[in-house]
């Protein structure tokens, strides 16, 4: 049977012409599985940590020699500490966390993230540390994703509230929650479209203590529909209000 | 030349003898183009790195390991744009389709081994190397198989004359 069964096998598998190799449609369709992937996966997972997302999503930065000097002042409702957590979930995959401390001066729109790398931002662009410092366009639209940064916020929970706009519930004395569309970010990257936000206060100042906000991102190319949403969860806990932004060494 | 047009090469030129393997994998032609669509779809996407091997024997590995897997992810109804022509009957879904039959009967890691082993005439460390595990599983299960088949076989001309 062995010698005859090679032979059997062939004029099984010959009895049936094949059909014509659809070579555009396979194109096509692997043009599309491979724009989903970059898309949920290269926009948004690499994109959503902190400091790698700039990094990843401007590879060719140069390398600069170091970031300008922070500059600020010490205000009592803009200058704050921070601890940053963010989390990317998506089905399938471990839950992938960055935590980060620092410290923002949200009147200069400018401070620092320490953790897993350093981060500076400036206005909208920033620099991140790895190995060199490399400076990166829109960082803050990259850390963000629609989101409010740490360089967004302040003590006064009224004016983050207008910041975010959308629908505000509040729960008790010390809590609100808000749906709100997120905001614009800078063209090919993936984001959210609204923003779930909870708004914690301090009791006894009345100052933001800290922020929740969750979004689902979405791949910059609407036509291509993503199967495994990457939910993008930014807890922000502000404390140390009126200090100024020091910077470590680094 | 481009990475695609390179990838449209290989296609035009490995689609019909892979079809063929597929459909001894999956014993069915329209499930055979499915299953190979699929895998080639998913070459596609790590075409840069599987060029510069031996994308043939990747494809194998895709076809036999993704016919393995491939009815577990599948849902019983898959939508098409173009229902079966009623009027072409399949050659190879023949009811006296002995050998059909008998390797359609076998363990869907077996049926695998029997054709990589004798329809691709691979060795068995090439099997063993393709399906992910040792030469000695091959053996053991390339020897459960041919017993098998020769079972079915032999009872089938018994079965007909009933």
């Amino acid at each position: 049977m062995n010698t005859e069964l090679p032979e059997a096998l062939r004029a099984l598998a010959e009895r049936t012409p094949p059909p014509a190799a659809p070579v555009e449609e396979l194109v096509r369709r692997g043009r599309r599985t491979r724009r989903t992937r970059a898309a949920a996966l290269g926009g948004a997972v690499v994109a959503a940590s902190v400091a790698v997302t700039g990094v990843a999503l401007v590879p060719d930065a140069p390398d600069t020699v170091a970031p300008p000097a922070l500059i600020s002042s010490s205000d009592p409702v803009t200058t704050f500490k921070v601890n940053a957590t963010y989390t990317l979930n998506q089905k399938g995959r471990t839950p992938h966390v960055e935590r980060y401390v620092g410290a923002f001066d949200s009147a200069h729109h400018t401070g620092y993230l320490r953790g897993t790398q350093e981060v500076r931002l400036f206005g909208k662009d920033g620099y991140v540390k790895r190995g060199k410092w490399k400076k990166v366009n829109d960082l803050f639209d990259a850390v963000t994703r629609g989101t409010l940064s740490p360089a967004d916020l302040n003590a006064d929970s009224r004016a983050v509230l207008r910041a975010l706009g959308g629908k505000v519930v509040r729960v008790n004395a010390t809590t609100f929650t808000v749906t709100a569309p997120a905001r614009p970010v800078a063209a090919g990257l993936a984001a959210g479209k609204r923003i779930e936000a909870t708004l914690v206060l301090d009791p006894a100042t009345k100052r933001l203590k800290k922020i929740t906000q969750t979004t689902v991102l979405t791949g910059p190319e609407p036509a291509i529909a993503d199967r495994t949403p990457v939910h993008f969860v930014a807890e922000i806990e502000l404390s140390a209000y009126g200090t100024p932004v020091v910077l470590p060494n680094s | 030349m481009s990475d695609t047009e390179d990838y449209a090469a290989f296609v035009a030129a490995a689609w019909n003898r892979h079809f063929r393997t597929a459909v001894l994998l999956t014993g069915d032609p329209h499930r055979a183009e499915e299953l190979l669509q699929d895998c080639l779809v998913r070459l596609y996407v790590r075409w840069r790195r599987v060029a510069s091997g031996d994308p043939d024997a990747y494809l194998r590995r895709m076809l036999a390991n993704g016919n393995v897997s491939w009815w577990r992810r599948r849902r019983r109804e898959t939508l098409t744009d173009r229902p079966p022509e009623a009027t072409t009957a399949d050659p190879a879904a023949a009811p006296d389709d002995e050998l059909r039959r008998a390797l359609l009967a076998l363990p869907r890691q077996q049926r695998a081994i029997v054709v990589l082993r004798h329809y691709e005439d691979l060795t068995e460390r090439a099997v063993a190397d393709l399906l992910g595990c040792s030469v000695g599983t091959v053996k053991n299960q390339h020897h459960r198989a041919m017993k098998r088949l020769r079972e079915t076989l032999s009872r089938a001309p018994e079965e007909a004359t009933r």
